[in-house]
C-alpha cells in the first residue's frame, strides 16, 4: 500500500535535518529494511530505512533541509501512481481565524456582543434587524442610533473615544484659566495639552506652565482641521458672552470640544455633563444632575442631585448647589455661595459672593448679599 | 525577503559584538562547534575566535563565578547557562558575587556580565527543563533583567547588553522563539519599537490601524506567541488589542506601560512562570497606582500554575498559559 | 579595544631578594606586628562597641600573611581574599588607616564602609564572605590576566573549612583544564568556626586538589622565611608556567572564629601560643630594634583609631548616587 516516507524525530532538539544523499534512485523498487536515503542533523548523519515496499518517489532534493514529520518520500505501488492524493490527505490544513459566521448559531462579533450589552440593547434585536452577514459593531452603533433618544443613556466607559486627546486651550493664558486647566490635565493620562491659542499677542511664543502659546484664538479652527490637536477647551471666563459667542461659533463649525475633569473631581455615575467642561479640584457633581456645556467649574462646587445646570457659566470656588437647583445660562457665581433647594435661576444673572439664595432669580438680574455687617459695639 | 529567525538575529548579535571588541568573550556547556551549543545560539563562533570561547565542564556555579572574575579584570564575558532551571546552581554567584562586587566596593568595580539561558516549556520536557525562574531573581538588587520577544530584534538587544550596558545582565531567551520569525508590520498585526532609557526597547504591537484600543495586554518574553496568536483570532470578533511588551523587566519601562494602559483602561498581564509574587504582582500594584479611578476593571493577571509543569503535553497545557486562556482573559476584561 | 600585552614574565625585573636577610627580617616583623596589633586593637574596639557586625581575626596565622604577599608582585598580582582577610590585606596594601576606618564604617575607610570587615577592595585586591565562592572568581581573573598576557597571577586564600564547598572543586578542574596562573593558597588552623577538622573532612586534605593534576607545597606555618620561600617557589612556577599550583599550610588559630564563640580546651590554647611565628620572628632581632618597630606600630595604630573616631560617616544613598552607572 502507498505511503509516505516523513523524517522520523531524531534527537529531542532537532526539528529539521538535511538530506545528504539518496542510495536509490527515483522510480526503484525497493524492499521494507533498506536504507533510501542518508540526512544530517547537527550531531550525526542518519540513514533512513524503508518501512515498506514501494517504489521510490523522491520529494526532497541532496542539499534541502526537511522538517520533522514532513515527507522524504514516498513508496508507491506502482511508478506511474500519482503522488498528489498521499500528499493532500497527509497535509493538515491551517485553521483560518475563525470567522464568526462559520458556527451558524452566532451571526455577530463578541465586540457586538459586549458592546450591544454596554448599550441596553439586545443583540439578537440587532441581528434580526440586519438580514445577511455579520453584525458588528458598526451595525450595533447604526442601530441605536435608529432607536433615537429613548432614554438619555449616560456616557460610561465607551470604546469609541480615541487614543490620547490632544487638547488645545483656548485664551487665560494671562488670567490663570489657562494654568488651572492644565494642572488637572497634568493627571489626566490619556488628554495631552498641545498648545495655547490667545488673544494677547505679545504672550505669542510665550511658554504657559511650559505649554506654548502658539497664536491667536482666531486660529482654533485651522489648528484642529489640520489635525493637530483633537478638541478644543475655553479657560478664560472673565467675559461670559465672549466665552458663549467663541463656543457657539467653533461648534457651529464643526470643532469639537472635550471636558476637562480634574482626577479628584467626583462626577456620579448617572450624572450627565455636556462638553467644553472644565470641572477643577474636589467638585462633585451628584446623581442624576445634568450639565450642560461650555462652563467654568472651580474648585469645590458642588452641584447636588437632580439639579440642571445650562450651558456658559462660571462658578468661584465653593459654590454649592443643594437638591434639584435649576440653573440657565450664561450665568456668573462668585465664591462661598449657597443655593437652597428647588431654587431656578435665569439666564445672564451675577451673583455676587457669600449669597444665600432660598427664592428664585429672574434673568438678568445681579445678586448681591448683606455682607460684613457690624451688629452693635461690644 | 523573509524576516530573520528570532535564532538568527541572536546568533548574528552575538558575533557583532565579538568582531566588535576583543574583550568579549563566551564560556558555556557544549558550545564548540560543530555543535554550537545546545539550542545553537554559538554556531560559528568557536570557529571564528577559537580562543575567545571556552566550553566548559558541568560546572554552572563556576561558569558563572569564573565569568564574574574575568567581568571584573576588563574582559567581557558572555555566560550561557544551558536551561534557565539550572540558574539556581549559579544563584550564589549571581546574588552574592556579581551583582554585589560594584556596590561593596563603594563604585570601584563594575562587573559587566551577560548571563545568557533559554527558558520555558511548551515541549514536554518535563518539570526540571521547562521553567520560567526568572521571578526568583526579579528581587535580586543591581541586576538587569532581560527578554526579548519576537516582536523585538532579540540580536541587538544581546550587543547592547553585552557591549553597552555595565551591569550584571540575566538575558531569557524562550526556548518556543528560536524558530520563529521575528514579527514585523503586515496585513494583520502593525509592530513597531519604543525606545526606552534603559536602552532596550518596548515592543508595541496592535491588530488594528487607526484609534484606541478595547483591552491593552502587557507580557514579556515568549508569550509574544500567545499574543500574536490571539491578536490575530481576535480581529475578526473585532477586538481591538494593543500589546505592550518590554524588552527589560527590571529596569521596568513604567511610563510606556502607563500610556498604553491608559489607551484602553482595560489591562491583561500576562507571564509564563508561576502565578503568585511574580512580575504581574508589581507592575499590577505600580498600574494600580498611576491610573487609579481610571481603569474600567481590575487588572486580570495570567500565570501558570503553582506546581510543576508536567511532561505530558496535555497536562502541561493545562498547567502553562495557553493562547485560548489569553483570548478569554482579554474578552473578560472587557465586560 | 585590543587585550593589554605586556612583556614576557621572564624579562620582568622583579624588586625582590632572592636571600633574606636583616632588612628582610625587619620589614617581616615589621609587617606580621603591624598584623598582630592592629586585629587585638580591633578586638578591643569590638568589645567596646566601636565596630559593628563582628571580626574574623587572623592572629597566630601572620606568618601565612606575609610569608605569602612578599612572595608575589605587589603591582600586578591579584590576591582574593576571604572573611578573614585582614592580614592579607594589611601584608599587601599596609592601609592600617584605611582598614581600621572601614571596620568602624567611616566614610575615609577603604571602602567608604560599604564594605566592612568581609569586603574589602584596593588596587589588585579583593575579598568576599561567602566561604569558597570567592575561588571561582579569583580563577576567572587568573583566565583574564592570561588573555590580557600581563603576566599577572591570580592568589586565593581559603581555609580548610572552605574544603567543603563544592564549587572550589569545579574550579580546580577549570583551572587545571584551561592551565590558569592561579596559586590556591590553603591555610589549615583546625578549625571550621568551632568544628575541629576531623568532625568536617574526610580523606587528605592536602590531597584534595592533586586529583586535578595541582601540585601541592605542605608546610609548616611558624618560621615565616620557610613559608616565603615555599610561596616563593610555587608563585614563581604559576607565573612561568602558567599552571594551577596549591600551597598548603598548618597553621594555628589564636583567637575564636569570630568574637565570641571559642570553645576550645586551655591547654590546647596555650599548645598554640607556643608555636606562635612572631615569638620566633622577633627572637631573631635584638631588642632595641624590636621595641622601636613595636612603638612605632602601636603609635601609628593609635593615631589611625583616634583619626577614625573623628571621621564622618558617609550618607548611603550619596554615595549609592555617586557611583557610575
Amino acid at each position: 500500500m502507498s505511503q509516505l516516507v516523513p523524517l522520523p524525530m531524531i534527537g529531542a532538539n532537532e526539528d529539521s535535518a538535511l538530506v545528504v544523499m539518496w542510495r536509490k534512485a527515483p522510480g526503484e523498487l525497493v524492499k521494507r529494511g533498506e536504507i533510501l536515503c542518508e540526512v544530517e542533523t547537527t550531531k550525526a548523519v542518519v540513514e533512513i530505512e524503508a518501512e515498506a515496499d514501494g517504489h521510490l518517489h523522491l520529494l526532497a532534493k541532496e542539499g534541502e533541509t526537511v522538517r520533522t514529520g514532513e515527507p522524504l518520500a514516498a513508496l508507491l505501488d506502482s511508478p506511474e501512481e500519482d503522488v498528489a492524493p498521499l500528499l493532500a490527505a497527509a497535509s493538515t490544513a491551517k485553521a483560518a481565524p475563525a470567522a464568526p459566521v462559520t458556527t451558524g448559531e452566532r451571526r455577530w462579533t463578541k465586540k457586538a456582543e459586549i458592546l450591544a450589552r454596554r448599550l441596553n440593547l439586545s443583540i439578537e434585536q440587532v441581528a434580526e434587524s440586519v438580514p445577511n452577514g455579520v453584525v458588528g459593531e458598526a451595525e450595533v452603533l447604526a442601530f441605536q442610533s435608529r432607536q433615537g433618544q429613548t432614554e438619555e443613556t449616560p456616557q460610561t466607559a465607551s470604546t469609541q473615544r480615541p487614543g490620547i486627546e490632544r487638547v488645545l486651550i483656548l485664551g487665560g493664558a494671562r488670567g490663570g484659566g489657562a494654568e488651572l486647566i492644565l494642572d488637572a490635565l497634568a493627571r489626566i493620562p490619556h488628554q495631552h495639552p498641545v498648545g495655547i491659542l490667545d488673544r494677547d499677542p505679545a504672550l505669542h511664543g510665550q511658554l504657559v506652565s511650559g505649554v506654548p502659546v502658539l497664536g491667536p484664538t482666531s486660529q482654533a479652527e485651522d489648528f484642529w482641521r489640520s489635525g493637530q490637536c483633537d478638541a478644543v477647551i475655553i479657560a478664560f471666563n472673565s467675559n461670559l458672552e465672549e466665552r458663549a459667542r467663541l463656543f457657539e461659533e467653533l461648534s457651529g463649525r464643526g470643532v469639537p470640544f472635550t471636558n476637562v475633569i480634574d482626577a479628584t473631581a467626583d462626577v456620579r455615575a448617572t450624572a450627565q455633563i455636556g462638553t467644553g467642561n472644565a470641572i477643577l479640584a474636589c467638585c462633585h457633581i451628584g446623581p442624576y444632575a445634568v450639565v450642560g456645556d461650555n462652563n467654568f467649574l472651580s474648585t469645590f462646587t458642588c452641584i447636588e442631585h437632580h439639579c440642571r445646570l445650562g450651558s456658559h457659566c462660571a462658578f468661584g470656588p465653593s459654590v454649592a448647589f443643594s437638591g434639584r437647583v435649576t440653573v440657565g445660562n450664561g450665568v456668573r457665581f462668585g465664591m462661598s455661595i449657597a443655593v437652597e433647594p428647588d431654587v431656578t435661576i435665569g439666564d445672564n444673572v451675577i451673583i455676587a459672593s457669600g449669597s444665600v439664595l432660598t427664592r428664585s432669580i429672574p434673568s438678568n438680574s445681579i445678586v448681591k448679599a448683606r455682607i460684613e455687617q457690624i451688629v452693635r459695639p461690644r | 525577503m523573509a524576516a530573520l529567525t528570532y535564532l538568527q538575529s541572536l546568533q548574528q548579535g552575538l558575533h557583532r559584538a565579538f568582531a566588535q571588541d576583543a574583550r568579549v568573550h563566551l564560556l558555556g556547556e557544549d558550545v564548540l562547534d560543530p555543535y554550537g551549543g545546545a539550542f545553537k545560539v554559538t554556531a560559528g563562533l568557536s570557529t571564528q575566535y577559537p580562543d575567545r570561547v571556552f566550553t566548559t565542564p558541568i560546572s554552572e556555579a563556576a561558569i558563572v563565578g569564573v565569568s564574574v572574575g574575568m567581568a571584573m579584570r576588563d574582559l567581557r564575558p558572555v555566560a550561557e547557562i544551558m536551561f534557565g532551571d539550572f540558574l539556581t546552581l549559579c544563584a550564589d554567584q549571581i546574588i552574592n558575587h556579581a551583582t554585589k562586587f560594584h556596590a561593596m566596593y563603594n563604585g570601584a568595580v563594575p562587573v559587566p556580565l551577560v548571563i545568557r539561558t533559554p527558558v520555558g516549556g511548551g515541549r514536554g520536557y518535563g518539570p526540571t527543563h521547562s521553567q520560567s525562574l526568572e521571578k526568583l531573581f526579579l528581587g535580586v538588587p543591581n541586576l538587569h533583567v532581560v527578554a526579548p520577544s519576537h516582536f523585538h530584534d532579540p540580536g541587538t538587544m544581546l550587543h547592547h547588553a553585552i557591549l553597552s550596558d555595565s551591569r550584571v545582565v540575566l538575558f531569557l531567551e524562550h526556548k518556543l522563539l528560536y524558530p520563529q520569525r521575528l514579527v514585523e508590520t503586515g496585513e494583520t498585526l502593525t509592530v513597531r519599537l519604543v525606545e526606552e532609557a534603559s536602552g532596550y526597547p518596548t515592543a508595541i504591537a496592535t491588530n488594528y490601524a487607526g484609534g484606541a484600543p478595547d483591552v491593552t495586554v502587557i507580557g514579556y518574553g515568549g508569550m509574544s506567541l500567545l499574543a500574536a496568536r490571539a491578536m490575530e483570532n481576535l480581529i475578526a470578533e473585532e477586538i481591538r488589542v494593543l500589546a505592550v511588551f518590554p524588552g527589560s523587566l527590571k529596569p521596568l519601562p513604567l511610563e510606556t506601560l502607563v500610556e498604553n494602559a491608559a489607551l484602553s483602561r482595560r489591562v491583561v498581564l500576562v507571564e509564563e512562570g508561576t502565578a503568585g509574587f511574580n512580575w504581574g504582582s508589581e507592575v499590577s500594584a505600580l498600574l494600580y497606582e498611576r491610573l487609579w479611578r481610571q481603569l474600567h476593571a481590575p487588572i486580570r493577571r495570567l500565570a501558570a500554575h503553582d506546581n510543576i509543569l508536567p511532561a505530558a503535553k496535555e497536562m502541561e497545557d493545562q498547567a502553562l498559559v495557553t493562547t485560548e486562556k489569553l483570548e478569554a482573559a482579554l474578552l473578560e476584561v472587557l465586560e | 579595544m585590543g587585550l593589554v600585552v605586556s612583556q614576557e614574565a621572564e624579562a620582568q625585573t622583579i624588586a625582590r631578594a632572592d636571600t633574606l636577610d636583616a632588612t628582610w627580617t625587619q620589614a617581616f616583623f615589621r609587617q606580621m606586628m603591624t598584623i598582630r596589633l592592629v586585629e587585638e586593637r580591633l578586638l578591643r574596639l569590638f568589645s567596646e562597641g566601636a565596630l559593628n557586625g563582628t571580626v574574623h581575626t587572623c592572629l597566630g596565622q601572620e606568618a601565612c600573611c606575609v610569608g605569602v604577599v612578599n612572595a608575589l608582585d605587589r603591582d600586578k598580582d591579584i590576591l582574593f581574599s576571604n572573611h578573614r582577610g585582614h592580614g592579607h590585606f594589611l601584608a599587601y596594601c599596609d592601609d592600617v588607616e584605611g582598614l581600621i576606618a572601614e571596620l568602624m564604617g567611616r566614610q575615609t575607610g577603604v571602602c567608604a564602609g560599604v564594605g566592612g570587615s568581609q569586603h574589602l577592595h584596593k588596587r589588585n585586591f579583593y575579598s568576599n564572605g561567602i566561604l569558597g565562592g570567592i575561588v571561582p572568581v579569583a580563577t576567572g581573573m587568573a583566565l583574564a590576566e592570561k588573555r590580557k598576557r600581563t603576566g599577572a597571577i591570580s592568589v586565593v586564600f581559603i581555609g580548610d573549612g572552605a574544603l567543603g564547598e563544592g564549587v572550589i572543586y569545579e574550579s580546580f578542574n577549570i583551572a587545571s583544564l584551561w592551565q590558569l596562573p592561579i596559586l590556591f593558597v590553603v591555610e589549615h588552623n583546625g578549625y571550621a568556626q568551632s568544628t575541629p577538622t576531623h568532625l568536617e573532612h574526610a580523606g587528605n586534605l592536602a590531597a584534595r586538589a592533586t586529583p586535578y593534576g595541582i601540585p601541592v607545597t605542605v608546610i609548616e606555618a611558624t618560621e615565616v622565611e620557610e613559608v616565603y620561600a615555599a610561596a616563593r617557589e610555587c608563585a614563581d612556577a604559576v607565573r612561568r608556567e602558567s599552571r594551577p599550583r596549591m600551597l598548603f599550610q598548618h597553621t594555628h588559630r589564636f583567637a575564636p572564629h569570630s568574637k565570641g564563640d571559642d570553645t576550645r580546651d586551655p591547654e590546647e590554647i596555650a599548645r598554640i601560643r607556643s608555636a606562635d611565628p612572631l615569638l620566633r620572628l622577633q627572637a631573631r632581632l635584638n631588642a632595641e630594634t624590636r621595641e622601636r618597630i613595636l612603638a612605632e606600630v602601636e603609635t601609628r595604630i593609635e593615631s589611625a583609631v583616634e583619626a577614625a573616631r573623628r571621621a564622618p560617616i558617609a550618607d548611603f544613598f550619596a554615595l549609592e548616587a555617586s557611583w557610575p552607572r
